[in-house]
């Protein structure tokens, strides 16, 4: 289908992001330890196969004209590869799985998607499996770094509230004529208010709030109804307020929010490092693996950007938040000519919450919001994380009339 | 080596710079083309809505697409969607129910080319395609299978043949059935064929219009032998020899 | 789908306050970008709390002060030098904040918005910082001081490049001692402040010889018994070292007459006097040398003080405070012919790629004194070697100066400071001094030769 605006040219993008990991790759192999050398060689050299089996896959056998939302996904993806390859080379394969799973994810959604009416009838099984895999989380997990959000399996740590997210905004979408006959938001409300329960209960509040501000984006979408939304974040401020003011314990994690450097060796540890470093970086990096950030806890999951800053340097740090940006830009304006007003909230909730925990995470490390502990979105190691990114961009990709080439349409 | 890796990191940042960049800014700048679906024409104004989303909310409310300004009409009262074996209508749990060639749907309706739709008293007549209307019109025109029903005005015994899409009935210059009297108003009434079922619906806010006695509330079929009245004007329908 | 797709606008807005959340991160980063990659929790420049790579620090000879060798940083292997030009190198661990290693950090490492802290990579070393400092002259100065606490500063008056710092106490730090003294990180040529004592005789002969155009025909009334002569001002009286009976100016310049000095304060009055402190910078904040290292401001305050108190001001006593540096640049501009010009210490930075970044100017720009009255300056200042400090220990070098002996405290047993502010008014040495010892007698015996030393140090450098 026409559009309006120019594509990019798949050729020369796919040339270009091909360097990028070429010289990644080349770098690790050149500074890494020779032992580890096989596992980078594997990582990208899969990554790369993946890359060009999807791109030519769909160029060639579904004909597709636009690629951009993979693109850039592909690209952040790699960025997160680079550095979990640099910092944990004996875990850059099993990123790469996760990586090669949540492509798999992404066109198996996509597929799904297609269907309108089956994925209508698919929205009580989700929320369903969504609520039976919190619920197990609960019961299962163990306390990992003061949340209760890991489950273990077989050696295999997996976090279902990240698979969750995308049932959350599948559950929550809905066809107009649904959205018309039964305008109520009373069951999704239920729906969302059990997972967003659970997350709480776990200590996730990072993953907790990112499910709240969902729900909030789907239901103005749904209804448009600001009043009962109004009503509901004045309830959630005062839940706030009373968990922190009768579990100081929760109050205590944000302390140091606003003068980070007046806790510059206690909670604030993980920020101010984040500055100084970022800061080291320059515009153009001290170069992959160069770093020092990396040694600080949880450096390629919540404190990525930091590390992005220091080894990348800040220009392309800022190009990977503006990305976020224009995912979301892209969904709202293909909202209208989406195939149905299902795939239009699908893909404004999921870019917007992939804005938003983006947003959680930059400006958490530095000291704009309290850090949450949330992952940086496709760019933060973790099998999961990426996993559940992926899933959410076919939800983005689908609003896109043009991703499939039927239309019903006498043409 | 540090001279290779100073430069490579100018190389790294512009790769991942230029592709970012280049994908975000295309990302802002498409927008898909418009691109007309289907038409529906309202029969009673000949009013032409353009369908060029997927779905598609009709209904008296602000926030529809298609907008009959019409107390019969719910606010929202059927949304029209295009899936992947054609167009459906669904009703949204309107009060006055949506009518496909006269008959009430329950919940959806698979539409076809050339269909009447009655929203409450809102009747439009559905086309695939952009410029399927004028098409219509002609074949409706070369279609002779259909009867021909005529209007008796009981009172004087003038013969009012109907012929076409649609007559009209009311005081103003130019209606199908002309009344000039005051107690008429200006568009009283119009009386639709859908595919060959002859069907009135009331226009005026002030003058009822009685079917067989009854007020009509919303657009009802007509049989030869039905008794229609505005004010003091009644007309037989009926079957034309 | 109107609806969907206007309600879909509205995340417009999270993008505007996304981009806004954006901007503020890369407005912070960009504003502290180099206070924070400077922290002392920066392992790429840090180790165990110092300074560890980072580039090198010359004197004006090219000797290495500070370098970085193997990613250790190492000083001077001459421990007089280390010990001599502590206070103005800084050391790595930042204790001494006006040293350059603290103050130039950012040129130091080499640290660029654009390149990060990569050139450390690149170069294993920072940017070069080229002082003015002569080493040997320091040394020279360290070992005049002889153990005893005190500032030496010496500066070319023409130029205005500061040749030599020495601040004591001090330490080595290569192996720094587990017992702090007091002032030991202190940087007391920049950021010490003293009683001036006699020295501000200059300034208040400064000021009657603006003021006064009868100047050189007064006679001073000094008189008393039991070799202490003493004056009357106001409701007590100011007290003089010895009885110079009926003196002329000169002669009271040179014997540094307390009674004269007290009643020409007196006769002056306290606006007048203040004026002409003010106008050569007291009172005022100084500009940071080379924009980087701040200095002390010297004070003077006699708002609300009595005839007495304006008379014990007048010879340096009171509540007045005069910052070494300052002091030093006082006399330059004396000796420069009434000019000042602003000291610095850092000549040059250059990249490891051989590019220059920064080259110092003389920058003299400030009227402290007109001609004339600098002409008459030296001319007493020289009457004042001449006549009473002995030119035989500045010879070659036609000094001119004046001495101070700061009383600090009314005890019987305190020590006094002893002060010396001197030039040369040879023009091949256009070299201004300062030496304070604490805690010393007579000005005469401790502060003059120290200055004779270092001056005969200088005088041998630039032969």
């Amino acid at each position: 289908m026409k559009q309006k605006g120019k594509n990019v040219n798949l050729a020369i993008m796919l040339a270009v992001i091909t360097l990028f990991q070429l010289i990644c790759a080349f770098t690790l192999i050149e500074k890494g330890e020779s032992k580890n050398r096989l596992n980078i060689i594997i990582t990208f050299a899969g990554y790369i196969a993946a890359e060009y089996l999807y791109f030519i896959g769909s160029r060639l056998f579904l004909g597709r004209r636009s690629f951009e939302v993979e693109l850039i996904a592909f690209l952040l993806t790699s960025i997160g590869l680079s550095v979990t390859a640099s910092v944990y080379p004996s875990l850059a394969v099993k990123q790469l799985v996760a990586a090669l799973l949540g492509i798999a994810g992404f066109v198996v959604l996509q597929i799904i998607l297609r269907d309108i009416d089956f994925c209508m009838r698919m929205r009580y099984p989700a929320a369903f499996l969504a609520f039976a895999l919190l619920a197990f989380t609960l019961v299962f997990a163990k306390f990992t770094n003061g949340a209760k959000n890991w489950i273990y399996i077989g050696g295999l740590s997996i976090q279902p509230s990240e698979i969750v997210k995308v049932l959350f905004i599948f559950v929550g979408a809905a066809t107009l004529e649904k959205l018309q006959s039964n305008k109520s938001l009373t069951k999704y409300l239920i729906f969302a208010l059990g997972c967003i329960g659970t997350l709480f209960l776990m200590y996730d509040f990072g993953t907790a709030l990112i499910f709240f501000f969902t729900f909030l984006v789907i239901s103005f979408m749904r209804s448009g109804d600001v009043r009962t939304l109004i009503l509901v974040c004045a309830a959630a401020l005062m839940g706030g307020v009373l968990i922190l003011r009768f579990k100081p314990y929760v109050a205590s994690r944000f302390e140091a929010f606003g003068h980070v450097w007046d806790y510059f060796d206690s909670s604030g540890y993980q920020q101010t490092r984040v500055m100084i470093y970022s800061a080291s970086g320059g515009l153009f990096g001290v170069g992959l693996g160069n770093g020092k950030l990396r040694n600080i806890f949880a450096a390629t999951e919540d404190l990525i950007f930091g590390v992005i800053c220091e080894e990348f340097g800040w220009i392309m740090a800022a190009a990977i938040l503006l990305s976020y940006g224009a995912l979301l830009v892209y969904s709202i304006k293909h909202s209208r000519y989406a195939r149905s007003s299902f795939y239009a909230i699908c893909a404004c909730a999921a870019s917007a919450l992939m804005l938003f925990q983006a947003s959680l995470n930059v400006f958490g490390v530095n000291d704009i919001l309290p850090m949450t502990g949330v992952t940086l979105p496709f760019v933060s190691r973790g099998g999961s994380s990426i996993i559940s990114c992926w899933m959410l961009l076919a939800f983005i990709k689908a609003v896109d009339r043009g991703t499939y080439r039927y239309g019903g349409v006498r043409q | 080596m540090a001279e290779i890796e100073y430069y490579t990191r100018y190389l790294l940042s512009a790769c991942a710079f230029a592709v970012l960049i280049n994908c975000a800014v295309s990302l802002l700048r498409l927008r898909p083309r418009k691109k007309v679906y289907a038409v529906f024409r309202d029969l009673a104004t000949n009013e032409e809505y353009p369908i060029t989303c997927y779905e598609t909310a009709v209904g008296r409310s602000a926030n529809t697409d298609i907008r009959i300004k019409l107390p019969s009409v719910s606010r929202s009262h059927a949304v029209l969607a295009l899936r992947k074996d054609g167009f459906y209508i669904f009703d949204t749990e309107s009060k006055q129910g949506v009518y496909v060639n006269g008959e009430k749907i329950e919940k959806k309706a698979k539409l076809a080319h050339g269909d009447t739709v009655a929203f409450g008293m809102g009747i439009m007549k559905f086309y695939i395609g952009s410029e399927a209307s004028s098409d219509i019109k002609n074949t409706d025109e070369s279609a002779p299978e259909y009867k021909q029903y005529i209007l008796t005005d009981i009172v004087s015994g003038s013969e009012f043949p109907l012929e076409g899409d649609y007559a009209t009935v009311g005081r103003e210059p130019g209606s199908n059935i002309e009344i000039s009297a005051p107690n008429i108003s200006r568009k009283q009434a119009v009386f639709t064929n859908e595919n060959g079922a002859w069907y009135i619906r009331s226009l005026s806010k002030t003058t009822p219009t009685l079917l067989n006695g009854q007020p009509v509330l919303q657009p009802t079929a007509l049989r030869p032998g039905d008794v229609i009245k505005f004010a003091d004007f009644a007309f037989l329908f009926g079957e034309q020899e | 789908m109107k609806s969907i797709s206007r309600r879909a606008l509205t995340l417009y807005l999270l993008i505007f306050v996304f981009l806004a959340g954006s901007v503020l991160t890369y407005y912070r980063l960009a504003v502290n970008a180099d206070k924070w990659a400077m922290n002392k929790a920066n392992r790429h420049l840090y180790t165990d709390g110092g300074l560890a790579t980072a580039g090198d620090i010359t004197d004006r000879n090219g000797n290495v002060l500070v370098s970085t060798v193997n990613g250790v940083r190492t000083y001077s292997n001459d421990v007089s030098v280390r010990k001599a030009t502590l206070q103005t190198v800084g050391d790595g661990a930042g204790y001494i904040a006006g040293g350059i290693q603290t103050s130039f950090k950012d040129e130091l490492t080499g640290y660029t918005i654009l390149d990060g802290i990569f050139n450390l990579k690149r170069y294993g070393k920072g940017n070069d910082v080229a002082t003015t400092l002569d080493s040997d002259i320091c040394k020279a100065a360290y070992s005049a001081m002889n153990g005893q606490d005190g500032v030496v500063g010496v500066m070319n008056y023409k130029t205005g490049e500061i040749i030599c710092i020495v601040s004591t106490p001090t330490y080595d730090p290569l192996n720094k001692p587990a017992e702090e003294k007091e002032g030991m990180y202190l940087n007391k040529f920049f950021k010490g402040l003293y009683t001036p004592g006699s020295t501000f005789k200059i300034i208040t002969l400064a000021s009657a010889i603006d003021n006064m155009p009868n100047l050189e025909n007064m006679t001073f009334e000094c008189k008393g018994k039991n070799g202490k002569g003493q004056i009357q001002i106001g409701e007590g009286y100011v007290f003089c070292s010895g009885v110079h009976g009926n003196i002329k100016i000169e002669k009271a310049f040179n014997q540094s007459c307390n009674c004269a000095f007290a009643s020409l304060a007196d006769a002056l009055g306290k606006d007048k006097l203040t004026a002409t402190a003010e106008k050569l910078g007291f009172n005022t904040q100084m500009n940071k040398i080379n924009g980087k290292i701040s200095r002390s401001s010297s004070i003077i305050k006699l708002d609300g003080s009595s005839a007495l108190d304006v008379g014990w001001a007048g010879i340096g006593q009171y509540t007045t405070l005069v910052n070494p540096c300052h002091l030093l640049t006082v006399v330059s501009a004396i000796a420069n012919g009434g000019t000042a010009v602003e000291p610095y210490l850092v000549s040059k930075i250059t990249t490891p790629s051989g590019k220059t970044l920064y080259t110092s100017k003389t920058n003299n720009s400030t009227e402290y004194f007109s001609p004339t009255t600098a002409q008459k300056l030296q001319k007493y200042m020289r009457s004042n070697v001449e006549n009473n400090y002995g030119d035989y220990r500045f010879s070659g070098l036609t000094m001119c100066g004046k001495t101070g002996t700061a009383e600090i405290s009314d005890s019987e047993d305190a020590k006094p400071n002893a002060l010396f502010a001197g030039f040369s008014s040879n023009p091949d040495y256009p070299f201004a001094i300062i030496v304070v010892v604490e805690n010393s007698t007579y000005s005469i015996k401790t502060a003059v030769p120290v200055a004779s030393k270092v001056m005969a140090a200088v005088k041998k450098a630039y032969s």
